[in-house]
């Protein structure tokens, strides 16, 4: 069995990492004196024969370490293909990223080697995807998946790397871990595959991890253990975790901070309290609208948000939104809007927005969830 | 959907040896049997009277190329025709009659494409004699089994497709049905395999030839039985055996150029 | 996996019951009758009604059948019209010829057309990617016995660099035990006749496996853009593993399992080219035996060839589905 000590790497922050979390404690202490992550203005566009689609259209925040940042976004909005650029995991025969940098750590991702950027992967950055079936290898054990990655960054021997991984099994949560090394993925169920998933990914203690719709192919009930184990996680390993989803009660449940996007942008960014209690852009206000609650009469009315989401082949000229928008002005469709601090809102609340909601209609909307922040 | 530009070259191809065929009486300057020199040892080569030179027996190479391109155009195209109306026919009541017809029919196909194709036809032709008409059916009813299991599979899809299940709703005989609406929109993979078989049964009529099973005739200007006849004279006559062999290779590989382009064409994948 | 092998060999006994008896009618079936076919067109009308109820003839046809089925375990196929030896013992002599051409054939396909087929796949669309598509149409364009008289002509006639007759020079006066000859000379230590066997061998492969090397090449390309298309090549690289490492443990294996089937299912084309082959390079296995054979009408010959080519494509299946339900873990596991 391995021992605390073979575990151990140099720490890098002597930081209590849950009082980061409750906020006790400003996060700005990572070795850089900095955020952890800092993502700078990043454009992702996938170029074919006949088209351009201009996939993430500026796209700026900073994670700190330990930190909980939630990306919310439809379909289409670019929140995969943001975390997939920053670690240069797109296609590389469509994908061009004409501008923007991703610093971790001092170091800006895109401008990497593949070689350092291969250093990084796994081991000081994970990521896991939201198909566990078929995100793992399926003529390879899962034993062997995992020992691969524990082998190639921290060089332990076939002994050491099968013992580490018997205890990372056990430690997401899998009984009988060693018989389950030798098995093969179809023979876990969805929830145990994600689980196993998660234990590759924080095997060399990443950082930071990328959750990438981790609960989606799943079942609810086992949504709700995987999120619990993320979070458990987070707090033990003390690593900063970004979420990336399309669902709404995921982030309430899991993230500091949540950051909503649109057409390759981010709209809003609040500490998720914050951001349901008073949304500011109209487009979160209609996510926030559209959710049907349990307790609303029968013949209450869906309220999806009117219009489809955006066609990304064309370049942005003003606020991407504005079609949709309830409230959109002249000024949205010629000028883009930057995010800049919402004027009536709490601390670290920022929204790109010509017209911000008015106190009246997010009152509203806080009357109709029964005043639940 | 012209973007194949492999299809245009080949259809090029092709057309140009069916036009050859056609006009073969035109275009070849003597008969395919007519000798117009003299015996020799080492045949003469290409040369400004007979661009593809001589053959052993004087005659005239070019001519005969010409000539035997009508022969494997027509056998290849008979072939064809035989193994697809058969095919047609055994896949269309498999797939409609369905039950023990459909098994047995379905049991004997699979015997026989667990063989390969050409040795099939060689056993056939074992059993047949030689000639033309009975390679013409050897070679097509080796082919059988793709069209009818190509056929079926067209016929189960579609039988339970609402514009089938209206047509008998109405009271329309089944034969009307399968003529009338399921076949035609069936065409389009029957062309594309019609067309790939083709190829292979031109090759594998010079393969019979090449064995010596060929059309008895011995004039029977065919490009396999050529390869089979100087297949000994590479050192004295090479261009008795290139210009046939090369004649195979243009014509199977521009009859393949033109069959994946009509593939990629007519895929159901359309409306990118 | 014990079941699923258990099962899959049980399978093949009838199997080959079916081809016996198919054998058996096709014979029976071929021009002249089984007496004629057995003793040859010019044989006596007395001969040919003595041979009948010798062999009972006479007797209903399940009772032949019966016959036939006895000697064909029991190892007596008959004797050759022409050399008037049995054809088992010919069999056993040229079938190691055929197998050694075949499998040569094989393995030059695999270990160029694996390969190539994987690079054309990741440089999708690149240079090597265009022109082996085109060399692949043209492959399969081409038939086999042109291919080897062009072989022939460009390496022994032009520029005489390699033999193309027979398995070993005439001259040579080496004789193997179990006429593998590459086994045969490796285990005499004669390695002068090692080098002549396997000159000989060259061109004749090279012919019989230039189609499969194409549709092998095609296959594992297709085989190879689909793994790579695929989730856990992404969290392979997620992982921070380098690329090579990529390629050879997740994508390759996953690639090769396509890949293996249809190298399985290459047998019957090479039965196809042998036949061609053999004639073409004069080499002595059963394909050159068989085509002969048809000529001579030697039918007790026939159908010892047809029966082990039958075997053959018995054995290779077979063979491919057990490789494949080794290596899939899905069913391996069961």
């Amino acid at each position: 069995m391995s021992t605390a000590a073979e575990w151990e790497r140099p720490a890098r922050s002597a930081i209590d990492p849950s009082a980061i979390a409750a906020g006790l404690i400003s996060s700005s202490r990572s070795t850089n004196n900095g955020p952890l992550l800092q993502v700078s203005d990043l454009e992702v566009r996938f170029v074919t024969r006949d088209r351009t689609v201009h996939a993430v259209n500026g796209v700026s925040f900073d994670l700190d370490v330990g930190e909980t940042l939630g990306i919310v976004g439809e379909s289409g909005c670019g929140k995969s293909v943001t975390s997939l650029a920053m670690l240069g995991l797109l296609p590389r025969a469509t994908a061009r990223v004409p501008a923007g940098s991703v610093r971790f750590d001092g170091e800006d991702l895109l401008r990497l080697r593949e070689d350092r950027l291969c250093q990084i992967r796994g081991r000081d950055i994970a990521m896991i995807f939201q198909d566990p079936m078929t995100s793992l290898n399926p003529v390879m054990s899962v034993g062997r998946q995992l020992t691969e990655t524990v082998r190639t960054h921290l060089g332990y021997d076939r002994g050491q790397a099968r013992d580490a991984a018997a205890d990372l099994l056990d430690r997401v949560g899998i009984p009988d871990p060693r018989r389950r090394l030798r098995e093969y993925p179809h023979q876990f169920s969805g929830g145990m595959r994600q689980r196993v998933m998660i234990a590759m990914a924080i095997a060399c203690r990443p950082r930071l991890l990328i959750a990438d719709e981790p609960s989606t192919a799943l079942d609810v009930t086992i949504q709700a253990q995987i999120l619990k184990l993320l979070r458990a996680l987070v707090e033990t390993e003390g690593m900063a975790l970004m979420l990336i989803t399309h669902d709404l009660g995921v982030v309430a449940g899991t993230c500091e901070r949540t950051a909503v996007m649109y057409a390759g942008r981010i709209v809003e960014i609040a500490p998720t309290a914050e951001l349901f209690a008073r949304p500011q852009h109209p487009y979160t206000l209609g996510l926030l609208r559209s959710v049907p609650r349990l307790d609303s009469g029968h013949d209450t009315a869906l309220a999806p948000i009117p219009g489809a989401p955006r066609d990304q082949t064309a370049a942005l000229t003003g606020c991407a939104f504005a079609p949709r928008c309830t409230y959109a002005t002249q000024e949205s469709r010629e000028r883009l809007p930057v995010l800049t601090p919402a004027p009536s809102a709490g601390a670290g609340h920022q929204v790109a927005c010509w017209n911000p909601v008015p106190e009246a209609d997010r009152r509203a909307l806080t009357r109709l969830q029964g005043g639940q922040t | 959907m012209r973007r194949n530009p492999g299809a245009i070259v080949g259809g090029t191809v092709v057309g140009l040896f069916v036009l050859l065929a056609l006009a073969a009486p035109l275009v070849a300057p003597s008969g395919p049997t007519e000798v117009v020199g003299g015996l020799a040892r080492t045949p003469p080569g290409p040369r400004a009277e007979h661009w593809f030179g001589l053959d052993e027996q004087g005659r005239d190479m070019f001519s005969r190329i010409v000539f035997g391109a009508r022969l494997s155009l027509l056998v290849g195209f008979v072939s064809v025709l035989v193994g697809l109306s058969l095919g047609l026919v055994l896949g269309s009541v498999a797939g409609f009659v369905g039950g023990r017809i459909d098994s047995l029919i379905m049991r004997v196909m699979d015997l026989m494409l667990a063989f390969p194709q050409f040795l099939l036809a060689v056993g056939l032709i074992t059993l047949l004699g030689p000639g033309l008409i009975q390679i013409m059916v050897a070679i097509g009813v080796v082919t059988v089994p793709q069209f009818a299991r190509l056929l079926r599979g067209s016929v189960l899809a579609q039988r339970e497709a609402d514009y089938v299940l209206a047509a008998r709703s109405l009271g329309t005989p089944s034969l009307r049905i399968l003529l009338t609406h399921v076949l035609p929109n069936s065409i389009a993979p029957v062309i594309v395999l019609a067309t790939l078989t083709m190829a292979t049964a031109i090759i594998d009529v010079a393969g019979l030839s090449f064995l010596g099973l060929g059309p008895a005739d011995p004039g029977l200007p065919e490009w396999g039985r050529m390869l089979a006849d100087n297949a000994s004279r590479l050192e004295s006559g090479v261009h008795l055996v290139l210009f046939p062999g090369f004649a195979i290779v243009l014509l199977v590989l521009g009859i393949n150029l033109v069959g994946d382009g009509l593939r990629e064409a007519l895929d159901p994948r359309l409306g990118r | 996996m014990l079941k699923y092998l258990a099962r899959r060999l049980l399978l093949v006994i009838p199997v080959l019951f079916v081809t016996s008896l198919l054998v058996f009618l096709f014979i029976r079936a071929l021009p002249g009758g089984p007496a004629i076919a057995l003793l040859g067109e010019r044989a006596t009308p007395e001969a040919v009604e003595a041979f009948e109820q010798a062999r009972g003839l006479d007797r209903p046809v399940y009772e032949q059948y019966w016959d036939y089925l006895r000697n064909v375990l029991s190892g007596d196929l008959g004797a050759s019209i022409r050399s008037r030896q049995p054809v088992t013992d010919e069999l056993l002599v040229r079938f190691p010829a055929t197998v050694e051409l075949a499998v040569a054939a094989i393995l030059f396909a695999v270990l160029i057309g694996v390969p190539l087929g994987f690079l054309a796949a990741k440089h999708y669309q690149g240079a090597l990617d265009q022109t082996s598509l085109v060399a692949s149409l043209i492959g399969i364009s081409f038939p086999v016995f042109f291919l080897g008289l062009l072989l022939k002509y460009v390496f022994a006639v032009r520029f005489d660099l390699l033999p193309t007759t027979g398995r070993i020079d005439v001259r040579s006066g080496f004789d193997g035990q179990t006429n593998f000859l590459i086994l045969d000379t490796i285990l005499a230590r004669d390695w002068a006749a090692l080098r002549d066997v396997l000159a000989h061998l060259v061109l004749p492969a090279v012919a019989l496996g230039t189609i499969p090397l194409a549709i092998i090449a095609r296959i594992t390309r297709a085989a190879t853009l689909d793994v790579l298309g695929e989730d856990y090549v992404r969290t392979a690289r997620a992982k921070g593993l380098k690329a090579s490492v990529v390629d050879r443990r997740h994508v390759l294996g996953n690639a090769l399992l396509p890949v293996v089937t249809v190298i399985g299912l290459q047998a019957g084309l090479l039965l196809t080219g042998a036949v061609l082959t053999e004639t073409v390079f004069n080499w002595p296995g059963v394909g050159q035996w068989v085509v002969a054979a048809i000529a001579n009408r030697d039918y007790a010959v026939l159908q010892g060839g047809i029966l082990f080519f039958a075997l053959v494509v018995i054995l290779v299946n077979l063979l491919v589905d057990l490789s494949y339900a080794f290596l899939n873990p899905r069913i391996r596991l069961r």
